[in-house]
Formats: C-alpha cells, structure tokens, sequence
C-alpha cells in the first residue's frame, strides 16, 4: 500500500503547487473574470443601502471602466439606452439604486479571448438579475470589451447581444 | 491431524447490504459508477429546468428534462425538432423548436408560416396570434428557431435566427 499513499501524497502536492501558481500567478483570463465578479459584485444593491454607500459603490465601479467607457443595452419591447463615460455610468448607477432595493446581479458563463498582444480581450457572459421575494427579474447576454491600460484590465465597452436574434 | 486453519466467518447481512461480499470490488464498482454518471450527466445528457410559457403546451413551466447532447453531432437538426440553444454557456439556455433550415427563406404573415413561400404545417401549436416578421434568408449555418405558444404578445417571445454551433441538443423526454 506504500505506493499508493505516495500517489496520493505527490497528486495533492501537484494540485497544491498548481493552485498556488493559478492564485499568485493568475492568468489574464482569470483577472478579466476576476473584474467582471467586481462589477457584479459592485452593481449588486444591498436591501438597506445607505446614500453615502451608493456614492462610494458609483467611485468604485467608475474604477472598473476606462474615462471612455460605452455602455449600449438593447432589449427588445423593454428598453434600448446608451451611456458614454464613467460619469454618466455612476449617474445612471445611482439612479437605479434606489429603484431596485436588493437587486442581486450576478455574471455567469463567462467565456473570455484575450488577444495575441493581450492588451485586449472580449468577454462573452450571462448577467441574471434578482429582487428578493420576486421571481428571475431578467437574464441577458453581454459582450464586455475589455483593454489594459497600465497593466491593469479596464472594460471599454459593454453591449447586449443575443443568442437567437429577432 | 488437527484442522489449525478455521472456515472463514460468511459476512452478516449488514455487510452484505452496505458493502457486500468482497468489498474492494464493491468500493471500485461505486468509483466507476460515480465516475459514468458524472460523464454521462456532463457531456451527454444535460439535466434542465423549463422555465417560462414559450414552448406550451409541449414543455410546461417548471418541468424537468434532460438534453441529448449527442444528437447533433451524429446528424443535422431537422425541421419540427424542439432544440436547446445555448447562450453564452450552458447555464442558461433556451428551449425552442426549428422552423427554418439553413439556405431558407422564412415569413411569418398573420400567424402563419411559409417557407420558401409556401405555408409550413405545424400541428404543434395550439394558440396563433396573427404574428407577422418580415422574409428572412437563412445562411449556411443558420436556423430559425421559434417557441410553440403563439398565443402569447410577439414581443414578450424569443424567437429569431440562431447560429448552429449554438445548438446543444434535444430534449430527451
């Protein structure tokens, strides 16, 4: 049985250098995923927000975005809108702050391509979004593109898209 | 002589239910198990959850099914097939049926429609409101893709041009 508890041991030492290297050596693929958690995280409205937290949560999400950022949402018989700018963003963002109390946003299925010269890279993701004590408020697909900009990731642009388009 | 060497004890039926007769052979019999319903559930059949109204009264809001995910890879959708389209992975997707091939042109004009201009036969639907969308030529790798409950407000149903490599599979049940 000697045999097998070194497998073991050396299976577990591999996967713990192999966790390691991911964690303090992540790839730009997991640091794009990484942001894109950040904003859903950041987007996502606590059921007793404070003012004061919806303007330090607006600074910060205006921190994932380039000063350029374009933001255009198309939803077919619901809503079609554009933003330009982290200004507009934060205004935006706050404003729906205080419509949707709650509000539980959360990106899924994220498949990101970054570029052979990895200064860019496009996410393909599904946002789903949801209030307490209601049903799934909305789902949709998006495309984040995303630049790098003294070494960290910023999203430049964000547009909806659909798998079946009408 | 002495007989030095005593029968061994048979297993007591607990045993024999929790573990049975040779317990090595049950413990690799429930690793490979595990291992062919983890595989089989991953990359063949997809368990799902109905959500909405679209596909009424074929598939129920709340009901529960598995995708084949193997069928498009052996053949080519055809039409009237109910299809699940992917979105941007597996976690979410949509559960359709294909009224238009690849190379086709598809209208839809008061509620019925016509391939290539002539009337398509769906004794699937139930409910039709006079939906109308203007004539659509497929590509190569494109289908059309549409849910069964016409009945409801065009705008409130997805439905549209979706590309091939979206497909996932077919509903098992």
């Amino acid at each position: 049985m000697k045999w097998i508890v070194r497998v073991i041991m050396l299976a577990a030492l591999a996967a713990l250098l192999w966790w390691g290297w991911r964690t303090f050596f992540p790839s730009a693929e997991r640091r794009v995923q990484k942001l894109l958690h950040g904003i859903a995280e950041t987007v996502s409205v606590p059921a007793e927000g404070k003012f004061v937290g919806g303007v330090l949560a607006a600074d910060r999400l205006k921190g994932f975005f380039t000063p350029e950022v374009e933001i255009a949402v198309d939803v077919p018989g619901e809503t079609h809108f554009n933003l330009n700018g982290r200004e507009e963003l934060a205004q935006a963002y706050l404003l729906a702050r205080t419509q949707y109390r709650g509000l539980t946003v959360e990106f899924f299925d994220i498949q990101v391509s970054v570029a052979s010269d990895r200064e860019t890279a496009v996410a393909d993701l599904t946002a789903r979004a949801r209030q307490p004590g209601r049903q799934e408020l909305h789902v949709q697909e998006m495309r984040v593109n995303l630049v790098r900009r003294d070494g960290e990731w910023r999203v430049q642009r964000v547009e909806t898209t659909r798998s079946i388009k009408f | 002589m002495n007989e030095t060497a005593a029968n061994p004890k048979p297993p007591g039926w607990l045993q024999l239910v929790l573990v049975g007769r040779d317990p090595k052979r049950t413990l690799l019999r429930a690793g490979l198990t595990a291992i062919a319903l983890v595989l089989v559930f991953r990359f063949v059949l997809l368990p799902v959850r109905v959500t909405g109204d679209s596909m009424e009264p074929t598939y129920r809001d709340g009901s529960v099914n598995l995708i084949n995910r193997l069928v498009f890879r052996l053949r080519e959708p055809r039409r009237g097939d109910v299809v699940s389209v992917r979105t941007s992975g597996l976690s979410n997707q949509y559960l359709k049926r294909v009224i238009g091939l690849p190379g086709e042109t598809l209208a839809i004009t008061n509620g019925q429609v016509f391939i290539n201009g002539q009337p398509l036969a769906e004794p699937y639907v139930k409910f039709r409101e006079p939906w109308n969308y203007r004539p659509v030529q497929l590509g190569a790798a494109e289908c059309f893709v549409i849910g069964d409950n016409r009945g409801m407000r065009m705008e409130d149903h997805t439905c549209g041009v979706t590309q091939r490599r979206k497909l996932v599979g077919k509903p098992l049940l």
